[in-house]
């Protein structure tokens, strides 16, 4: 359920005049079909076995959990281990940290937790101990790593110096023949074969599978006794509106349609986003000048970029060219950001951000109250 | 300024991402600057490379007053050569990802093993603190989401340094005309580990995702057709506010994009 | 005849105090590096008095008489004081010449004292505001002096006259020696003769920017000593008027800069003092009192604070209105050019967009290939060697904004429906290094000059043509530096030439809204050009309302000189202020002929003016055709 652009056909909507999909509340057949997805478990029960036959060889992904769950980026590393899995090739997924999904809906036939190795601790050479442990154990043909920031990228790369073989990383493209990364940064792709270690970019596998693997679960090896040489001196406690902008991965970010600072620092607050402006909303003086994004404030890659009340000059566009999903909310249906938006909604913006403010409240209850019951 | 403990960055061929012109990697500029507010000048400049290379010029610019040329030829093993050379160094700081090429970001790592210590990625600050006899690196670890790690270590070490790191890089003409650069000579390098042969495509195209196939009625196949021709986004215009509010969650649950 | 002899006395102690005075400050030019200077120079001085300061001071009527009438007076009066008590010919007849001209002097002195009885802010007070006191002591004691018979002055009047001129000689000889106000007399002439930009006496206005080697000892100015002596020189004529203050976006907007404050800070550099005694207004947000420099010592951030250089516009308002023809600008780019290129410090995302054009040749960051991808459509020809077009279009960095594409595309149609042979430059033009020049980074902008000069050299063409103020001003007057000279019209003169009757058909813009035009001023000030836009505006059938503030008076928008890229703050925007004078001038339609222009001006938050280009009016006047 990955695709921007994958909307229910089914989805009652219109083609405004500008060429955009608006799709159409409150009509008959409609608004059930809007509010269908409020649940991300997807059942799996309907879904075939991957493979019936015994596996003979194995591929092996491996990726941190967080909070009990893996993030896209990690569930597109399992998915691609399952992809390019032939019937007899099994899937082991090593998740190191608590883990409370269900990896089988991501093709994994065996599913190895490591509850101790939490991603909030910094132990690589146990992670690295434990990763080879099971690589002795299964012989991988290839070994499959999400490339990113939080600790993956990390162990993958000390897995690839010490096994010396040949490996890729930053894949932009994998299939069974081969792997693609940009060549120097640009536009322009080198390709080798799949190499014995993949560590993947993010964004390059839809982890939405037709079959599902056989999900049996794995008792992790003992933990080695290892002196770590590096002295883990923990995480620094930080806020999330405290986030530097150029960093933060979700903005909800104000522009001159935002007459209540405080509904919005609310908003941003239960979702655990940091705070933006556009200039106007600086030069009104209800933002510091640090929070100002585009062409003359900061540039940034947030992956959930939210702009409430923000028209979408060019100039604020250019500081949000890197974000990946841009949600507004308008009166305008004719504002530029219309164009530049995944999803738009036409609303003011003071109501809408209090009915979400309260929406997002209850949802957070369910969940807290259905992780209790696990 | 000399610093009492020895330290030394690697410099490496930058590449503008679009018009290939040469320039100095900004991650490993950043590495350089790092590495001076720490030891000022007793910091060594290193380029595993040649001498000629264009974007040295660069380093000058933002500090470098001289660059030391370890030379490595196409085909030569860097690494093994590097290490060579800083096998006495205590501190080594390197970016985390070399502009030109494939970019992989594995050089500290096996610079690291090859010289038997460990390694550091993504270092926001450094410092180096006396402890007993020897040194001790304190470096605050870049993670995603604002987070911060604190990390200590003993010396000597390899340190890669996170483009993030708070320094600013300034760039003076004056300096790119009165820096220098030296060739240390260097006994015949041996060949490592194996590298992936890439093969460059020709053009820029569209990367194609990975996806299982499935089979899928030729109706199924028709719509999602038509569905992947939609451009640009959705547009919800109607319904109460409360419905409205409830498609902007389902947005977000729907893409993951938060974990309730 | 002991008053006489008094008198000769004291005249020739002070010729003598004059000339120590002037040596003594003379030492203190002599620190600047060497310059080239015509003798002849000397000799132009009472026409460039005349003609060309006055030309100038002459916008201010009151100040202007007063000036003429204290100046004239005391001139004369020195003269035939010098003749007939310096010769020692004490005739009685010319005696009454010097009650003449002391009469006049006290007249103008009596004006120069009504105004600093309610001076405007921008007047510096201080020794200045004596200098109506001590000026009519002076007159005062010449006419006891020479006008009462020699019987009835008696030995006590006598002396009170002969203190009065004392008082009054003091404040006219001590000033250059000490750098008093009266400084400026003799500065100011010099300062005429050895103009550093010595062509703006003929008429042309001298704008370009001069190379700068890149070889040089310093690369700019670090320290006052790294001027050019008649820079130093220049800096001791101001008379601290504040016009420059006054016409200043910068300081209007609340930033930190003052131009009369820069360049009396420079006067303290160049004394070895310190601000203190400064009583004019200061740098928006920055205190008197707190900064002192030295010949030899660095500028920044002693002496000026990084922040007021970055915070100009080069917009020239302040050189235009200089009475003594003092060029701020080369003085700020001089030691912006240290800053960047020596100490590499350069503020806001400027140091991004500087690495952008080393890195790409263009602001942005952006795909060189990708620069006329706004014609694809349009049927445009690029030009190539050997091929012979008579126009050259030359975008600039414009042509990466959406916005100004829309120009771009307007002129493009304007050009084709006057069936115009022409050509666009494609992927081989590169930025034209103005922003880098005005950073500070001449060693980025001489390299893209030589880029495009090599790139021009080989196409064979007529004219170029940009609708980019900012590329006219670097083809047309900086290239010419680096061997590159062309023949450069703005789009709006070639607009105008092409409403020629006959050549473009276009209708009368049919719109009730009120108009107004802004002058950029790179186009304006820069080149000189306030007619054509207006002439392509009447032939549209446009009455113009004007601002107050337009053609070579014009405000800036705020939008040259990389100021929005060093973004340094204020308490106003500068594009608010101009399209507050938009409002001011009762339009809803504000005329444009820049691409920062556009962009500062359509920044503009709230209600506001539209904004469109003269190229866009026109070819939208083209459309209406049936
Ligand atoms: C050189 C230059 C640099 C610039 N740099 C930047 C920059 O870095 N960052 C930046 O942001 N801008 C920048 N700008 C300014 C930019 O051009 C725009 O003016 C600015 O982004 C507009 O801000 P806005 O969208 O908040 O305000 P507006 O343009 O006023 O838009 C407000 C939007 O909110 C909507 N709205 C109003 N009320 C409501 C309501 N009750 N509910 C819902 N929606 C509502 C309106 O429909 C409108 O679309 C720059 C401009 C220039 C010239
Ligand atoms: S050029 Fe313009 S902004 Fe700069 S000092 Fe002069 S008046 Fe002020
Ligand atoms: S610099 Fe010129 S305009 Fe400014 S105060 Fe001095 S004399 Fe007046």
């Amino acid at each position: 359920m990955t695709g921007m652009k994958r909307v229910d056909p089914r989805r009652a909507y219109r083609m405004g005049s500008t060429g955009l999909r608006r799709i159409v509340l409150g009509e008959s057949g409609a608004g059930d079909a809007a509010l269908r997805f409020t649940s991300n478990q997807t059942d799996s029960r309907a879904k075939p076995l991957r493979s019936s036959v015994a596996a003979t060889r194995w591929h092996i992904a491996v990726a941190h959990a967080y909070r009990g769950r893996l993030d896209d980026h990690a569930r597109e590393a399992i998915a691609a281990a399952a992809i390019l899995a032939g019937p007899e090739v099994g899937v082991l997924a090593v998740i190191l940290g608590a883990y409370h999904e269900n990896a089988a809906e991501l093709g994994a036939d065996k599913i190895a937790i490591i509850e101790d190795l939490e991603a909030s601790r910094y132990e690589p050479q146990r992670e690295e101990a434990v990763v080879q442990s099971f690589v002795e154990h299964y012989a991988p043909e290839h070994i499959f790593m999400p490339d990113n920031l939080s600790g993956d990228g990390d162990l993958g790369r000390r897995l690839i110096a010490k096994q010396k073989g040949v490996a890729a990383t930053h894949v932009a493209e994998i299939d069974a023949a081969h792997v693609a990364t940009a060549w120097s940064s640009g536009p322009v792709l080198a390709s080798t074969p799949l190499p014995g270690i993949v560590l993947i970019d993010a964004g390059i596998v839809d982890t939405n599978l037709p079959f599902v693997g056989a999900g049996e679960t794995v008792t992790p090896p003992q933990l080695p006794e290892i002196a770590e040489r590096f002295r883990d001196l923990g995480l620094e406690p930080s806020a999330a509106e405290a986030i530097a902008l150029e960093e933060a991965d979700f903005i909800v970010s104000a522009g001159n349609g935002v007459s209540e600072v405080a509904t919005l620092e609310q908003l941003a607050r239960s979702l655990g986003a940091a705070v933006g402006a556009s200039r106007v909303a600086v030069d009104e003086g209800k933002f510091p000048r640090s929070k100002q994004i585009g062409a003359s404030g900061k540039t940034v890659s947030a992956t959930t970029y939210f702009a409430i009340g923000i028209s979408g000059a060019v100039q604020h566009l250019q500081g949000i060219k890197a974000c990946r999903h841009v949600i507004a909310i308008n009166r305008d249906a004719g504002a530029p950001i219309v164009k530049r938006a995944d999803l738009t909604i036409i609303a003011d913006a003071e109501e809408l951000m209090q009915a979400l403010i309260t929406r997002v409240a209850q949802a957070r209850e369910q969940t807290d109250a259905t992780e209790a019951n696990r | 300024m000399s610093a009492p403990f020895s330290i030394a960055v690697l410099v490496s061929a930058g590449r503008h991402p679009v018009s290939g012109v040469p320039r100095a990697c900004r991650g490993d500029a950043v590495a350089m600057a790092i590495g001076h507010s720490l030891a000022g000048s007793a910091l060594r400049v290193l380029h595993a490379g040649t001498e000629d290379e264009p974007s040295l010029k660069d380093y000058m610019a933002y500090g470098a007053k001289n660059i030391e040329v370890v030379p490595v030829r196409e085909g030569d093993d860097a690494i093994a050569a590097l290490a060579s050379v800083l096998r006495g160094v205590d501190v080594i700081l390197t970016g985390c990802k070399a502009e030109q090429g494939a970019g992989s970001g594995l050089l500290p790592y096996l610079l690291a093993e090859a010289l038997s210590r460990p390694v550091i990625a993504n270092a926001l600050e450094v410092k180096i603190e006396r402890k007993d006899s020897s040194f001790d690196a304190r470096i605050r670890q870049f993670l995603p989401k604002g987070q911060r790690r604190q990390i200590a270590c003993a010396t000597p070490l390899v340190i890669a340094v996170h483009p993030f790191a708070p320094v600013s890089l300034k760039y003076a003409y004056a300096r790119q005309i009165s820096g220098q650069i030296e060739v240390i000579p260097l006994t015949n390098p041996t060949c490592g580990a194996p590298q992936p042969d890439w093969v460059l495509e020709k053009a820029a195209r569209t990367r194609v995702r990975l996806k299982a196939q499935e089979k899928k009625s030729g109706h199924a196949r028709l719509l999602s057709a038509i569905v992947s021709e939609v451009k640009g986004g959705v547009v919800a215009f109607e319904g109460t506010t409360v419905d409205k509010a409830q498609v902007v969650l389902n947005y977000l649950r729907e893409h993951r994009l938060v974990d309730f | 005849m002991p008053v006489a002899l008094a008198i000769t006395i004291l005249f020739w102690l002070s010729v003598a105090a004059l000339a120590v005075g002037l040596a003594r400050r003379a030492q203190l030019w002599r620190a600047g590096q060497p310059a080239p200077v015509a003798r002849s120079g000397l000799l132009a001085v009472p026409k460039r008095y005349f003609v060309d300061l006055h030309h100038v001071v002459a916008r201010d009527p009151f100040i202007a008489h007063a000036h003429v009438a204290t100046a004239g007076g005391a001139v004369l009066a020195l003269i035939v004081v010098a003749l007939n008590y310096g010769f020692g010919i004490y005739s009685e007849f010319l005696d009454w010449g010097i009650v003449l001209a002391a009469l006049v002097m006290l007249v103008g002195v009596f004006f120069v004292w009504q105004r600093r009885r309610h001076p405007p802010a921008r007047l510096s007070r201080g020794a200045w505001d004596r200098l109506p006191y001590t000026l009519a002591a002076f007159a005062i004691g010449l006419l006891i002096a020479n006008a009462l018979p020699t019987q009835i002055l008696s030995s006590a009047v006598a002396a009170i006259a002969l203190l009065f001129l004392l008082v009054g000689s003091a404040e006219l000889v001590l000033g250059i020696g000490v750098g008093a106000p009266m400084k400026h007399a003799v500065a100011g002439l010099l300062h005429l003769a050895f103009h550093p930009r010595p062509e703006r006496f003929s008429g042309v206005r001298s704008t370009a920017l001069k190379p700068l080697p890149l070889d040089g000892r310093e690369l700019g100015v670090n320290a006052p000593a790294d001027f050019h002596w008649n820079q130093l020189l220049s800096f001791d004529a101001c008379v601290q008027c504040g016009k420059c203050e006054q016409s200043c976006p910068a300081f209007a907007a609340g930033q930190p800069l003052n131009p009369k404050k820069l360049i009396q800070d420079l006067v303290c550099g160049l004394s070895g003092t310190g601000d203190t005694a400064y009583a004019g207004s200061p740098y928006p947000g920055i205190a008197i009192g707190t900064h002192a420099g030295a010949p030899d010592k660095a500028i920044v951030p002693q002496l000026i604070e990084p922040q007021t250089l970055w915070s100009c516009t080069t917009c020239r308002a302040c050189v235009e209105e200089c009475p003594m023809l003092i060029e701020h600008v080369d003085a700020i780019v001089g030691i912006r050019r240290n800053l960047n290129l020596a100490r590499g410090d350069v503020p806001g995302t400027a140091p991004d967009i500087l690495a952008n054009l080393r890195e790409t040749a263009t602001q942005g960051g952006s795909d060189n290939a990708a620069r006329y991808n706004w014609a694809i459509d349009l049927d445009v020809q690029t030009a190539v060697p050997g091929k012979p077009v008579d126009l050259l279009l030359f975008a600039g960095e414009g042509a990466f904004d959406m916005r100004y594409q829309r120009t771009l595309r307007s002129l493009v149609k304007i050009l084709k429906a006057a069936k115009v042979d022409f050509a666009v430059l494609g992927e081989s033009e590169c930025d034209t290094g103005d922003t880098a020049r005005r950073l500070g980074d001449e060693a980025t902008f001489q390299r893209l000059a030589k880029a495009n000069i090599a790139t021009l050299a080989g196409l064979d063409f007529k004219r170029i043509v940009t609708a980019d103020p900012h590329v006219l001003h670097s083809l047309r007057n900086e290239y010419p530096a680096f061997g590159g000279n062309y023949s450069v019209v703005h789009h709006t003169a070639l607009i105008d030439e092409l409403m020629t009757p006959g050549k473009l058909p276009v209708l009368e813009f049919r719109n009730s809204r009120a108009l107004t035009y802004h002058d950029p001023c790179y186009l304006g000030r820069y080149n000189g050009e306030f007619e054509a836009p207006r002439s392509v505006l009447r032939k549209l059938g446009v009455n113009v309302r004007e601002m107050d503030r337009s053609g070579p008076r014009a405000r800036c928008c705020g939008g040259g000189g990389g100021a929005p890229l060093t973004d340094i703050p204020g308490e106003r925007r500068i594009p608010d202020m101009r399209m507050g004078d938009v409002r001011g001038a009762g339009a809803e339609i504000v005329a444009v002929a820049c691409p920062q222009c556009t962009a500062m001006l359509e920044g503009v938050a709230g209600d506001r003016a539209e904004v469109l280009d003269i190229a866009e009016l026109v070819a939208s006047s083209l459309e209406a055709r049936p």
